[in-house]
């Protein structure tokens, strides 16, 4: 099964999601998946609503049976089979009144998502009420073991 | 200087196009810029997709760099204020690969209104960009069909030191990946015309394992197993150089490829080439009849390049050492490279 591995980032900025997405690739590869790994770049200064639509656009279904993407905006993706490891419930914009786009566009790609897992348990009934979604809690490892345990969780 | 370096990256798919914008940041940070290789993912399949993704690329805008190197479609058009191309190839099936057999070009009115916009798109962008191309072939493709000049920056051979001379073998090596247009079929049904004991060595792997199956079926087919080996996978760069070094000669057959880093890699290694009169670049790389052999891209043709390099005494070595000549010839330099496109 190929998995795709997918994260945003800043070029030319050190991230710990980033560390992270490395490191949950080379977890499922030693545990015999056929993984890869794709970086989408962003630019927090630029304006949202385009880069949000431009990541919704891509397409990686094709190529991959599963996805699994690290935090927001990277979950904007389509795929059939897409998990969602987010830092934490407020990765996400919570829907509001005025039901910005940045709000609507996480609850639909969420919603599609198969699963979805966030490193902190203290936001999960929030984002369970916001978005009335079911989330669980999946920590950021601290071992090999632990990364091994994640990679199951998310890739299984 | 901060060097964003863009190539659109088909997931699972590695070639020629991922180790060469690998190589360029490693020359440009040699030469003290700090360099980001941004892989935009990229799918290009079904062909409505494409439209999508030349959108996304239009909205995707890459932060922090004082300059953006784009290698292909669509990767040319993000949103950045300084855009140098160093153009790979353009997206061909829209080009000229249109109406190829086995590319299911959409040669309806809609396909073709649609293949119209990606090409007034790409010639809107590229025309504000400063371009540079990797090759005589795809200049000549943006000049034909886009009616844009730009100046050829030949990519110098990628991590030299690796390749080595070795003595002449039985085998003929074709690396690089598999597909349609590397024409791997033709090579093997020449393979089935050969006289003498000549055998085949195919590395590379497949964009899908499926397109191994019909390559199986047709060394089946001649019942060719016991002379044609279909490695059928990304080879480390080690086992690549031995090939090499102990291959009869290098075949390198593409349907116009764009540039030829796999002759030059052949080269390098001191082997012969032999490449069809319509590959495109390795064919404006291979002196006929001096280091390697250009013929017709039909099966008869090849064969008889291979049995002649197979049969004739030190003429595999000769023109391998020939080879060498015109690889320093060429004098490819990352500096010539690297200074343009910084300029």
């Amino acid at each position: 099964v190929r998995i795709l591995v997918a994260f945003a980032y800043v070029p030319f900025v050190p991230s710990e999601g980033r560390e992270a997405a490395h490191k949950l690739a080379v977890t499922l590869g030693d545990s015999g998946w056929d993984v890869a790994f794709s970086g989408l770049p962003i630019d927090p200064a630029g304006p949202r609503t385009g880069q949000l639509l431009a990541l919704r656009l891509l397409a990686v279904e094709a190529e991959a049976a599963r996805l699994i993407c690290l935090g927001s905006p990277a979950c904007m993706l389509r795929h059939r089979d897409k998990r969602v490891w987010l830092d934490s419930a407020f990765d996400v914009p919570a829907p509001d009144a005025s039901g910005s786009v940045r709000a609507r566009s996480h609850a639909v790609a969420l919603e599609e998502a198969q699963l979805v897992a966030l490193t902190r348990g203290d936001g999960a009934a929030t984002l369970l009420r916001a978005l009335a979604r079911p989330a669980c809690v999946l920590e950021r490892p601290a071992s090999d073991a632990g990364w091994r345990q994640a990679a199951t969780a998310l890739a299984g | 200087m901060r060097i964003a370096v863009l190539m659109p990256q088909v997931p699972f798919v590695r070639g020629g196009a991922e180790v060469l914008c690998e190589a360029l940041c490693g020359e440009l940070e040699r030469r003290g810029h700090e360099t980001e290789l941004v892989e935009i993912p990229f799918g290009w399949f079904p062909a409505d997709v494409l439209l999508d993704q030349l959108l996304a690329a239009r909205m995707t805008r890459i932060a922090n760099a004082d300059r953006v190197i784009a290698t292909k479609f669509p990767a040319y058009c993000v949103d950045h204020p300084h855009v140098t191309t160093w153009l790979l190839h353009q997206h061909r099936l829209l080009y000229d690969l249109w109406g190829a057999p086995g590319t299911g070009t959409d040669d309806s009115v809609r396909g073709r209104a649609l293949r119209d916009i990606f090409r007034r798109a790409d010639r809107e962008r590229l025309a504000s960009a400063r371009r540079y191309v990797i090759s005589g072939v795809v200049r000549d493709r943006l000049q034909r069909y886009c009616g844009l000049d730009s100046q050829v920056l030949n990519p110098p051979l990628i991590d030299p030191q690796r390749f080595r001379h070795g003595p002449s073998g039985d085998y003929v090596f074709f690396p690089g990946r598999i597909g349609l247009f590397k024409r791997q079929a033709l090579v093997i049904e020449a393979m089935a015309r050969v006289r003498s004991d000549v055998r085949l060595v195919i590395g590379g792997p497949p964009a899908r394992e499926e397109e191994l199956w019909p390559l199986r079926a047709l060394i089946a087919r001649h019942r060719l197993g016991g002379r044609v080996e279909l490695l059928g996978e990304w080879l480390p760069a080690e086992r690549q150089a031995e090939l090499y070094a102990g291959a009869l000669a290098v075949v390198v057959p593409p349907v116009d490829e764009d540039y030829g880093l796999v002759t030059l890699e052949a080269f390098a290694s001191a082997k012969p080439v032999v490449t069809c009169t319509d590959s495109g670049g390795p064919a404006q790389l291979v002196e006929d009849g001096s280091c390697g052999f250009v013929t017709a891209p039909q099966p008869a043709a090849l064969a008889a390049a291979f049995d002649r390099l197979r049969g004739e005494a030190g003429l595999a070595q000769r023109m391998g050492e020939a080879a060498v000549v015109r690889l320093g010839g060429l004098a490819l330099s990352w500096d010539d490279v690297v200074d343009a496109l910084v300029a």
